[in-house]
């Protein structure tokens, strides 16, 4: 039976800092991006999987559907994956759905003009707070944290900071 | 023989400040060019960047090849963007200093695939090691 290790949310998926770091030390084997876009996105797919031919990492790129229905006919085989979301809803969603997540890192999240960083790299609105608090409630530990050894910080004081 | 650019693109500074020790062996050299994406920076931006360099060269017909830092990285991740949408782009990972002096030593007189071949060699075979056990350390 296939296991999450980690449910991340970075707008840029699979980069260096999920390669090098969240990779390793964690006994992953796979990264799941689980984002409806790019999974409709055949060049994009493309790209991701040749970026990580050739490292022993199985990438998939699914749909949250696909990524949910994966689940639940086959527990995700043997894998322990580390699932990557382009945003916050999108985790959501897969987890409402029933992706049995049990924590939920935000790790990278570029600025737009209505929302504030939490940690550099990640910035979040108002109502992703909510949404993340909603998360919480299912027993999932939230935090934000870029990399493995620098600074988390825990749901509760990103939002006393808020 | 075509004229070959040579793009390097890696996290922070570390390409561009390669470029510059690999130009003080071998003289400052044309047809190069060093990107680097810093923390906080915009990976469109990169991208918008890597393309126009990439469109004015091929413009001007000459062969491209992007040395990237690490794969799977952001600096990777928009070159094989790249590759896939020009086509005929050549991309090696893992730049260093004898790789980039190779491919400035050979450019002029090697072909495309021979140069990226002797590129990828000058890397493994330059990497050697070196310690003292077993022996006397009095050298």
């Amino acid at each position: 039976m296939g296991q999450i290790v980690l449910a991340r949310v970075d707008d840029r998926l699979i980069h260096g800092q999920v390669m090098t770091k969240w990779s390793k030390g964690m006994n992953t084997n796979a990264l799941f991006v689980v984002d409806d876009a790019t999974a409709e996105d055949p060049f994009m797919k493309d790209i991701y999987t040749m970026s990580t031919s050739n490292t022993g990492m199985t990438i998939k790129v699914l749909s949250i559907d696909e990524a949910v229905d994966y689940w639940n006919k086959s527990n995700f085989e043997d894998y322990k994956a580390i699932l990557l979301f382009k945003s916050i809803a999108g985790a959501k969603e897969a987890i409402d759905k029933g992706l049995p997540v049990k924590r939920l890192n935000l790790g990278g999240i570029a600025k737009t003009k209505d929302s504030k960083f939490v940690i550099p790299n990640i910035a979040v609105r108002h109502e992703d707070m909510d949404t993340l608090k909603e998360v919480e409630s299912k027993g999932i530990e939230v935090f934000f944290q870029v990399v493995p050894d620098t600074k988390s910080v825990s749901l509760k004081d990103a939002i006393k900071s808020f | 023989m075509k004229k070959k650019f040579v793009l390097i693109i890696t996290h922070g500074n570390f390409g561009i400040e390669l470029l510059k020790s690999a130009e003080m062996i071998m003289g400052d050299q044309e047809d190069a060019a060093a990107l680097g994406l810093r923390l906080g920076e915009s990976v469109d931006d990169l991208r918008n960047k890597v393309e126009e360099i990439i469109v004015e060269n091929q413009k001007a017909d000459k062969d491209i090849i992007i040395l990237v830092d690490i794969l799977g990285g952001s600096p990777s991740n928009v070159s094989l963007y790249m590759l896939k949408k020009y086509g005929n782009i050549e991309l090696i990972t893992g730049v260093n200093m004898l790789m980039l002096i190779e491919i400035f030593q050979s450019r002029e007189s090697e072909e495309l695939d021979k140069l990226i071949e002797k590129a990828i060699d000058s890397t493994v075979n330059g990497i050697k090691r070196y310690n003292l056990k077993g022996k006397d350390s009095d050298c």
